[in-house]
């Protein structure tokens, strides 16, 4: 992947960085899905090699002591959803991520909100050995099909050509404003 | 237990000695990726023996490439190649590794049918098993083969094993198991060396 000419700024949420999802499905054991050390070295190593230059911050007002910040990141893990192979019938364990990566001026005005979703499934291996293993691998996939996703999608983002990306670098083709921009929200 | 092995070839194959294969399971979105354990033991068999190939491991080139080989966003079939070939440096990160051919791997084994009946019981003088129960296992999977020099598709091969397992039970039960994925295992791989290689297959 070829690095964009930006800086952002990115702010990674307490809720994020400690999420931890817990969940009994009826007549199964009780699963707690701890992420919050992944997502921070997902989006860590995705946007280290997504932008020339990432900075993190404590907050948004703490952007202004950075005056190369293009734009600002802020990603959140609003939904964690899972199966195993005796809910579904099949020898997959699945998991879905729902994440919502709020985009940001350095000023802190909202660019857009642009929500990704991340799929991964894993099968549950010899003689349904190691189902921990096999939640792990499918949540694995789901982190990295969420940040596949984000790097295709980031062209296409709600705001990201209009305030983000220079405009005049672009085909007007691939110029289109998304429904959720900073336009929007005022 | 009956085996067939079969291939169908597209274009001509060969590969020099400082090249290399990755395999992958079958992105989930296309249906039916080989199981994990499947992939491991043709990754293993396919680097031992006669007209052993060197095998690149699937997850440092995955992350060279990426988001490229991702289930979201890998190339469906051979024709998207090429789209795959242009992105900003995909030749160069395939080159540089000497990725000479890619194989994806999709299939599974299922339990097709099954029977008998088998009864255990135990008392304070001993006890034992009395009974007989069989399955029915087919192991059916498809390696597709793409050369990533010319950027098109090589060919397919095929591995499709029937097996019975039966365990007759007169007080000890004695399991005569049908391994139907490692025969397939083992067919495919061998085929997939005489394919690449372009060597008469032993199979």
């Amino acid at each position: 992947m070829e690095p964009y000419e930006l800086v952002a700024g990115v702010r990674y949420p307490a809720d994020l960085t400690d999420f931890t999802h817990v969940e009994n499905p009826e007549l199964q054991a009780e699963w707690t899905i701890k992420l919050g050390t992944a997502n921070l070295q997902m989006f860590r190593t995705l946007f280290n090699g997504m932008f020339i230059k990432t900075i993190e911050l404590d907050d948004i007002a703490q952007a202004n002591s950075y005056p190369e910040i293009d734009f600002i990141i802020e990603p959140k893990l609003e939904e964690v959803e899972f199966s195993v192979p005796q809910q579904s019938g099949t020898d997959q364990f699945v998991v879905w991520l729902r994440y919502n990566l709020k985009l940001l001026q350095p000023d802190g005005q909202l660019i857009g909100a642009w929500r990704i979703t991340g799929y991964g499934q894993q099968d549950k291996g010899d003689l349904g050995m190691g189902s921990e293993n096999a939640m792990k691998n499918a949540a694995i996939t789901a982190l990295r099909d969420a940040a596949a996703n984000i790097v295709v999608g980031f062209p296409k983002a709600p705001g990201v050509q209009k305030y983000v990306l220079p405009v005049n670098d672009l085909p007007m083709d691939d110029i289109t404003e998304s429904d959720e921009t900073a336009d929007d929200q005022t | 237990m009956t085996a067939r092995v079969e291939e169908a070839k597209d274009a001509s194959t060969g590969i020099e000695g400082d090249e290399s294969i990755v395999i992958f399971a079958s992105s989930f979105h296309t249906g039916d990726p080989a199981e994990d354990n499947l992939i491991e033991c043709v990754t293993k068999k396919v680097q031992s023996g006669s007209s052993k190939l060197r095998v690149h491991p699937e997850g440092e080139f995955r992350d060279a490439l990426f988001p490229w080989l991702e289930p979201r966003t890998a190339p469906q079939t051979a024709e998207d190649l090429p789209e795959l070939l242009e992105r900003p440096g995909v030749d160069a990160r395939v080159k540089e590794r000497g990725i000479r051919y890619i194989v994806w791997i999709k299939g599974d084994t299922e339990r097709t049918s099954s029977g008998g009946s088998l009864s255990c019981a135990a008392g304070p003088g001993g006890g034992g098993c009395f009974g007989l129960a069989w399955w029915a296992n087919l192991s059916a999977y498809d390696a597709t083969i793409w050369d990533m020099e010319d950027g098109t598709r090589a060919g397919k091969v095929s591995a499709n094993v029937n097996g019975t397992s039966v365990i007759p039970a007169l007080i000890i039960p004695v399991p005569l198991i049908a391994r139907t994925q490692a025969a397939a295992c083992k067919g495919l791989a061998q085929q997939l060396k005489s394919f690449i290689t372009e060597t008469p297959s032993t199979t």
